[in-house]
């Protein structure tokens, strides 16, 4: 290093120095510009390079201390706060391999291309990496890296993976994917909810109405559509007495059903059959709310038992080509299977008889049942063919023992099941009237000795067909006048009938008077 | 078991003491007819009485 002295001060050879010569020799000396001019510039620097620096502690005798690069570097970056810093690349511990930045640096302002500090705070910045640590920014943009802990409220983040916990409260997360728990996904930035099981489509229309279940989430679990009935919006059940109300038969006594015998009537509109050994079956005291049920008794030996009712055609015939819902409430004590049946007749309301049927299957299928009365319920596809009647038998195997209890019965358009439709006992007698109705036929007056007497008996309810007409005495009650004609009943006393009423004659006796008739008759047009 | 009646329009059934009618709609009198098809004859009619 040149250092210039100035040259204008002499001394001559062996000539005296003076302090003023010394002064001027050191006045004039140009050494700070001769150290600026006559420099070299560095094009780089080494962490082992020195520079020479003042400590604030050093006195005007003390020698300028010299420090490296590495080491001014690590002094300079301590702990601190640094706001609108601008740091590339810093990659501590590698040119020395034991530098250290800071370990709890905190960055209010600035951009960190590449940031691996664990602990270090970051509050508004953008950082392309970040594979540990903490921020905290307003507006932080971290584009990828590993973020373990993230309370910024407007961090914008477009990729990497968090392993600790988010708790950003305006944020933007793009490509992000996670594993949750539930019923909700993240994959790829994308969020999909999980399916429910339900066919999207829409359900319901002009023709019928939704019919839907909801969970405790509000998803719509279930959903199917039943049809809007017309024609039978408050008769929707076609099966008649099918809570076993009316019982004109029997009143609620025991029936016998003779093994192997042909199908009898019971309660109105149902009939009951077995095999293998008699079986009794009888109306009872339903279970709240139903007032009444039907309950087979077993016997040893009984080998099964039917128990039906038959639906007109012109009740039924709109069900044709569509499906409908049969429910019944059943229950027992012994068997635990119950198989239900339905069929259509061959011709207009003919379903023939127990031994000859004249009849169709359409479906059949079991109820798996217990002790308790419960509701089942299936859908039936009636086919378009099925426009002369449908009949519903419900069997059970080898009855031996315990009870067999029916109730409920119902038969309605659509595929829903709904609530058993209670309908008024008069409404409900009248419908069973149309097929079987009891009565009194009374004459008593005088009659003349030549020539038949006689009256007309008018039904309550129209017949479906001219009924078949039985007689007892058990209703007499007027002494005065003799029974229908029980010693010969195929003489000619009963003279015609129709679906209106029925005509009974007698002839009249060699002798004019008192004379007549009270009996009890029934009148059956059961299909 | 059937039998027939002076009336002319129905069957006389003695097991159930009734009288059926010749109605092709009635049940009883179809059960009748698929009788009569097996080979079956009814029972003449009783001798009108009086009273």
């Amino acid at each position: 290093m040149a250092i210039k002295f100035n040259r204008s001060q002499t001394f001559a050879t062996n000539g005296t120095v003076t302090a003023a010569g010394l002064h001027n020799l050191i006045d004039g000396t140009d050494i700070y510009q001769a150290l600026i001019t006559d420099q070299t510039n560095l094009t780089s620097v080494g962490s082992a390079d020195e520079l020479l620096i003042a400590d604030a502690d050093l006195t005007a005798n003390d020698a300028p201390r010299a420090v490296t690069v590495n080491e001014l570097f690590e002094d300079a970056l301590t702990i601190s706060t640094y706001t609108n810093a601008n740091i590339n690349n810093i990659s501590y511990g590698t040119s020395t391999g034991t530098r250290l930045v800071s370990t709890n640096a905190s960055i209010t302002t600035g951009t960190i291309p590449n940031l691996t500090s664990s602990t270090a705070s970051i509050t508004i910045g953008t950082i392309p990496t970040l594979t540990a640590g903490t921020t905290t920014s307003t507006a932080a943009n971290i584009t990828r890296g590993t973020v373990q802990t993230l309370t910024a409220s407007t961090a914008t983040i477009t990729g990497g993976t968090f392993s600790g916990a988010i708790n950003s409260t305006a944020g933007t997360i793009g490509n992000f994917t996670t594993t949750l728990a539930g019923d909700f996904t993240i994959s790829g930035g994308t969020g999909t909810l999980g399916t429910s099981g339900v066919t999207s489509g829409t359900y319901g229309g002009s023709s019928s109405v939704p019919t839907i279940v909801v969970d405790a989430k509000g998803r719509v679990t279930t959903a199917s559509t039943s049809a809007i009935t017309t024609g039978y919006t408050g008769f929707r059940n076609r099966i008649v007495n099918g809570d076993m109300r009316v019982d004109q038969r029997n009143s609620g006594a025991s029936q016998t059903f003779t093994a192997g015998a042909a199908l009898a009537y019971s309660v109105d509109r149902f009939y009951g059959y077995c095999t293998g050994a008699n079986v009794t079956g009888q109306r009872v005291a339903g279970t709240s709310p139903n007032e009444f049920a039907y309950r087979f008794t077993g016997a040893s030996s009984v080998t099964g038992i039917g128990f039906g009712t038959r639906l007109e055609a012109t009740n039924t015939i709109d069900l044709a080509g569509s499906t409908a819902t049969l429910s019944v409430q059943l229950s027992n004590s012994l068997l635990t299977t119950v198989t239900w049946t339905a069929y259509y007749a061959s011709t207009a309301d003919a379903f023939g008889t127990l031994a000859s049927p004249t009849r169709t299957q359409i479906a059949t299928g079991t109820f798996t049942v217990n002790s308790t009365l419960t509701t089942y319920s299936t859908q039936i596809s009636i086919p378009s063919a099925a426009t002369t009647g449908l009949e519903i038998v419900f069997t059970v195997g080898a009855q031996t023992s315990g009870t067999w209890t029916i109730d409920n019965v119902q038969l309605e358009a659509g595929s829903s099941a709904t609530d058993f439709e209670r309908r008024p006992y008069g409404t409900e007698l009248a419908l069973c009237q149309r097929y079987y109705e009891s009565g009194i036929s009374l004459y008593h007056g005088d009659v003349s000795n030549t020539g038949t007497y006689g009256n007309w008996n008018r039904f309550i309810v129209t017949k479906r067909a001219s009924p078949t007409i039985s007689f007892s005495d058990t209703q007499r009650t007027n002494t005065s006048v003799g029974a229908f004609d029980t010693s010969s009943p195929s003489s000619g006393t009963w003279r015609a009938t129709d679906v209106n009423g029925f005509m009974a004659t007698k002839n009249a006796a060699a002798t004019s008077g008192d004379r007549g008739w009270s009996c009890q008759f029934a009148a059956s047009a059961e299909l | 078991m059937y039998k027939t009646t002076n009336t002319g329009n129905c069957v006389y059934w003695v097991d159930k003491n009734a009288f059926i009618p010749f109605d092709n709609n009635n049940t009883d009198y179809q059960a009748y007819l698929k009788w009569l098809a097996d080979g079956n004859e009814p029972l003449p009619a009783d001798e009108p009485s009086e009273g």
